[in-house]
């Protein structure tokens, strides 16, 4: 299993710190290091799950020995999902200071493609689509959840909003 | 196939606290819930794996979802951070812009 490499930004202080000093000589302008709340963003998700959800829930009710299950009768749909992502990403790419989010969209195109290799190598049972759709859903819910801290930065509820099980 | 979910449970936990340093203690709640997802998930794979109601490939490209929802995780985690420090950073600077002008009795920052 592959390892996850992200910038180490824990054991980064003196990063803050630097850009401290940098703002307090530029004349104490406000520091950025998030890009803001992008209402599309949450639209752009929102589509997508729906798209994506249609697709699983369908998937997960056809037999997988049944000749509909085939890829080559969801290929399109696949395709709009690609497409839908493509956009998302190109989006999120072009903001500044927005890497972590730009990251968790790209995370998100690699899942598809898993679950499409997967589905044009063989129908997969109910079971395998059930945990697809169950990890698909928490990456959306990832990129949801960094998006509303963008909306309502309150330091102490950070990492707690939406951690209740 | 045995699945001990406790010593599981504590090594991550042990291992997500030593990458995490410092900051474990405030994502502790949000990290423990979701490893116990995390298992559980693992848990089913290995199961469906060794009923073989999925094959090697489909078990291999479900633990590779996985490590990509965890890669999800912490990048919000890491964008979370960045938004905290960036909100004490100009509560900071908005408190020495005031304590400044207020000194000098004239709006100077």
């Amino acid at each position: 299993m592959q390892s996850i490499t992200l910038m180490g930004w824990h054991k980064r202080w003196h990063i803050p710190l630097f850009i401290l000093c940098f703002s307090l000589l530029g004349g104490c302008t406000s520091v950025t290091l998030m890009s803001s709340y992008d209402e599309k963003t949450e639209q752009r998700v929102d589509q997508f799950s729906k798209s994506m959800n249609q697709l699983l829930v369908q998937l997960e009710d056809i037999d997988a020995t049944a000749p509909q299950c085939a890829y080559a009768q969801h290929a399109s749909t696949y395709q709009d999902l690609k497409v839908q992502l493509r956009i998302m990403h190109m989006h999120e790419q072009a903001k500044a200071n927005n890497t972590p989010t730009h990251k968790q969209v790209a995370s998100l195109q690699k899942r598809l493609q898993l679950l499409i290799d997967d589905h044009k190598r063989i129908c997969q049972p109910a079971v395998a689509i059930n945990i697809a759709q169950r990890q698909i859903n928490s990456m959306l819910g990832n990129i949801l959840k960094l998006e509303h801290n963008k909306r309502g930065a309150k330091p102490n509820n950070l990492f707690f909003a939406g951690a209740k099980p | 196939m045995k699945f001990d979910k406790k010593a599981m449970r504590a090594n991550m936990r042990t291992a997500t606290r030593t990458a995490l340093g410092e900051q474990w203690s405030e994502v502790r709640e949000y990290f423990e819930a979701e490893n116990r997802k995390l298992i559980e998930t693992l848990k089913m794979i290995a199961l469906l794996h060794t009923s073989g109601k999925i094959d090697d490939l489909t078990a291999k490209s479900l633990l590779e979802g996985q490590v990509l929802v965890r890669e999800s995780l912490l990048l919000a985690v890491e964008g979370m951070t960045l938004i905290m420090v960036e909100t004490t950073l100009n509560a900071a600077l908005d408190s020495i812009r005031k304590a400044v002008n207020t000194a000098l009795k004239f709006p100077l920052l």
